[in-house]
């Protein structure tokens, strides 16, 4: 007789369903919501090691201290720690520096864990981010621009003529569904609706208790500028939503297009999109450095004095009272260095440093190893003609579907040129799951499919050539980043000790930030260790 | 002499330069090295991984089984689960008995009278924790489609009937109730959501945890 054989009582089938954690699970993401660190808190103070914090003391400073992983988080341990002399060293299995940080240009070749290679064939000058695509203006990111002189242009986010689209599935149904929507028409009449019905609501008097007379017409008199409203407060459309035919000279005043229903608005799940625009990390402006994102790790690794061994991997750490000692190989496993030093930052994801042998206490290997990746993928795909530029007037921005690939993005830069290379998916999930199963080919297939029924023929036609990076699949990488539950529920107490040195050893990344899957998570936490191995070691010192 | 000098001085200020330059230009870094004969195997799969030794099992959990003492179930859950993040008790209605229910992220075990005596394993739990990757012990996982149920247990699947204390049919929330037919008191089943042919499992459970305590 099974569990579930006789009466199903309450308890085991909520529980068995998660809806008594359910409840729980909307009132932790209500707390995170309101718990967002203001921004005041979203750097740690830094205060970077200088030279003279060692000369002062009538000592030079010959702690060594050896960086695993050459990503944002170990080249700015590095770069800082070298302004006071330390000596550094970092070991890094790519051939590169900058780990999730990468652009992908002609020639560029990858072997992923399932064995398979790929290289890429874009055009000269052309390229894909296929990490981290944008710097908002508040992140650290943008100070260690100016500090490096990497120059950085716009980076359009948001485009009023890029398009929703959503297929008849996932919740969203109707007329509105399986047809790309432009950005500017959906916000227009959903705006323009909602603004309608509030303002109906107050002039009814239903929110007389809320609302004081002058508050009412004041209330009324934004939404009529909100939601573009006509005549007895209706929503009639306007030119928000764009033109079937654009004004221009002589007899051509222009014909706005029709506004779509409110209910075809609701049941197609447009406006679920809009918050996105709004969301601190995502809002314009926004920015990328000149010529790919990787353009910050290279110019970090030019400053750094100290070795920077690429194609080697670690292979076991121990931590032992008076030293770390890291064995090093290249990835075929030959050729073992034993490399010792005073300190050790490590900056390894810790996906991969969960099959890394090493001493540390059993606590911290069960930390490290309930960290869980995100799953995503970005797919670049090249076209002979920037289609979206010429025939539909899209110039940056990214498109949203419902669909397995995510969204796509237009490049926001080379614009009037002729080639240029779309980011053609950048899924998450189950989405992403379903595409790290697939080959290159399949999921250039996937994308192409899509693109086509958003934009066309032109979407198959003008293609010339792609190239895919699903992040759990990326050898040294094995996930898009780490993927925190609630970090207000117990699962904090992992975080924080990991923010805790093991003897003379610190970890640090993005994922032991409050902004991870950003570069300037990697940023602050390479900071903030730099800062406690450098209190520490001032400590010794003075001692 | 002029000369000499001349030379002297101009041979100095080489030699500073050079120093000099050689100072500006010294190797950093560095560090203290040593060959070693044999390059430790990277681990196949991550070590220290939560839940890791645990099966969903008829008779219990792999290395705990439904009738052990709780305290020596809670350490060896404690051990390789790790920290409990959810303890409780409530009343049992039909046992007028007390059950104790704690929870390891996706897998929450029952004790009854001091002893360990059922689990369910779902989905769908607070966002406190990461869900551990357990399966039953036929190899069957949480999120595995109904297709993989069938290929496993062919005619031991069976779908339950709308029998609930709620007077409601359990799949009108979307919801089929299946059982794997294992041999035993105890058995093991689970829930499926989207359908007894598109669907996927969301919750297993095991044992006989406080059959009736009421709605």
């Amino acid at each position: 007789m099974g569990p579930l054989h006789g009466p199903i009582t309450r308890r085991v089938f909520l529980h068995g369903l998660g809806v008594a954690g359910g409840a729980g699970a909307v009132l932790a993401a209500m707390e995170i919501l309101d718990l967002v660190a203001p921004a005041a808190e979203y750097r740690v103070p830094f205060d970077p090691p200088r030279t003279g914090d060692f000369s002062l003391r009538g000592r030079a400073n010959d702690s060594t201290v050896l960086i695993l992983g050459a990503g944002i988080a170990g080249l700015t341990a590095a770069y800082e720690l070298e302004k006071a002399g330390y000596r550094c060293e970092i070991v890094e299995a790519r051939s590169r520096p900058g780990g999730r940080n990468w652009t992908i240009r002609a020639g560029t070749t990858d072997t992923d864990l399932d064995g398979v290679t790929q290289t890429a064939r874009f055009g000269d000058g052309l390229y894909m981010n296929a990490g981290p695509a944008r710097i908002p203006q508040h992140h650290t990111t943008i100070d260690y621009c100016r500090e490096l002189g990497v120059p950085i242009e716009p980076f359009v986010n948001a485009n009023a003529s890029s398009y929703y689209f959503n297929r008849a599935q996932r919740d969203a149904s109707g007329p509105l569904t399986d047809k790309p929507i432009r950005h500017r028409a959906a916000k227009a009449d959903i705006n323009g609706y909602l603004s309608e019905l509030l303002a109906k609501a107050v002039n009814q008097g239903a929110l007389s208790d809320e609302l004081s007379r002058d508050d009412a017409e004041a209330v009324v008199e934004l939404l009529r500028q909100i939601g573009a409203l006509g005549a007895n407060d209706r929503y009639l459309g306007s030119d928000r939503g764009g033109y079937h035919d654009p004004p221009s000279a002589g007899p051509r005043p222009g014909t706005v297009t029709d506004r779509y229903r409110l209910s075809d608005l609701l049941a197609a799940r447009l406006g679920y999109y809009f918050p996105f625009e709004l969301e601190w990390d995502q809002a314009m402006m926004m920015f990328e450095p000149v010529g790919g994102m990787d353009r910050i790790p290279f110019a970090l690794a030019a400053k750094i004095k100290g070795p920077i061994r690429y194609g080697t991997e670690v292979r076991s750490i121990t931590v032992a009272d008076d030293a770390v000692r890291v064995i090093v190989s290249d990835s075929s496993g030959g050729r073992g260095t034993e490399i010792s030093a005073d300190y050790c930052i490590c900056s390894i994801p810790p996906m991969v440093l969960s099959k890394i042998p090493n001493n540390l206490p059993a606590r911290t290997k069960t930390d490290i190893a309930t960290l869980q990746p995100m799953h995503t993928g970005k797919l670049g795909l090249q076209f002979r003609r920037r289609f979206w530029e010429e025939d539909e007037q899209i110039f940056g921005g990214i498109t949203d579907t419902n669909t397995e690939i995510g969204t796509i993005w237009y490049p926001s830069s080379g614009y009037l040129t002729k080639r240029g290379i779309l980011i053609g998916v950048y899924n998450y999930h189950e989405d992403a799951e379903a595409f790290d199963a697939l080959t290159p080919a399949q999921r250039e297939a996937r994308a192409i499919e899509v693109g086509r029924a958003v934009h066309g023929d032109a979407y198959r036609k003008e293609f010339e050539t792609s190239f895919s990076a699903q992040w759990a699949r990326v050898r040294y990488s094995e996930g898009g980043w780490v993927l925190w539950p609630d970090r207000n529920g117990p699962i904090r107490a992992v975080y924080e000790r990991l923010l805790v040195p093991q003897g003379r050893l610190y970890f640090a990344g993005d994922h032991l930030s409050y902004v991870t899957s950003w570069q300037h998570g990697a940023f602050e936490s390479a900071r903030l260790v730099v800062m406690q191995l450098h209190e520490r070691v001032l400590a010794g010192a003075s001692a | 002499m002029t000369r000499r000098w001349a030379l002297g001085v101009a041979a100095v200020v080489v030699g500073f330069a050079l120093m000099a330059a050689l100072f500006v230009l010294r190797p950093r870094g560095g560090l203290s090295t040593r060959p070693v004969s044999s390059v430790p195997e990277l681990l196949s799969a991550p070590a220290g991984v939560p839940g890791a030794g645990l099966v969903l099992a008829p008779d219990g959990l792999g290395p705990v089984t439904f009738g052990e003492k709780e305290a020596d179930v809670l350490a060896t859950l404690i051990e390789l689960a790790g920290d409990p993040v959810e303890d409780s008790t409530e009343d049992c209605r039909g046992t007028g008995g007390v059950v104790r229910w704690v929870r390891w992220a996706n897998l929450t075990i029952a004790v009854e009278d001091g002893v360990f005596n059922g689990y369910i394993s779902g989905i769908h739990f607070p966002p406190d924790s990461v869900e551990m990757t357990i399966m039953t012990v036929d190899g069957v996982r949480l999120r595995a489609a109904v297709e993989k149920l069938r290929e496993t247990y062919g005619d031991r699947l069976t779908w339950l009937g709308e029998d609930t204390t709620f007077g409601t049919p359990v799949d009108a929330f979307g919801i089929d109730g299946f059982d794997v037919g294992h041999p035993g008191p105890t058995g093991l089943g689970g829930y499926v959501e989207g359908g007894r042919e598109d669907g996927h499992v969301i919750t297993f459970l095991g044992g006989q945890p406080c059959v009736d305590n009421g709605p």
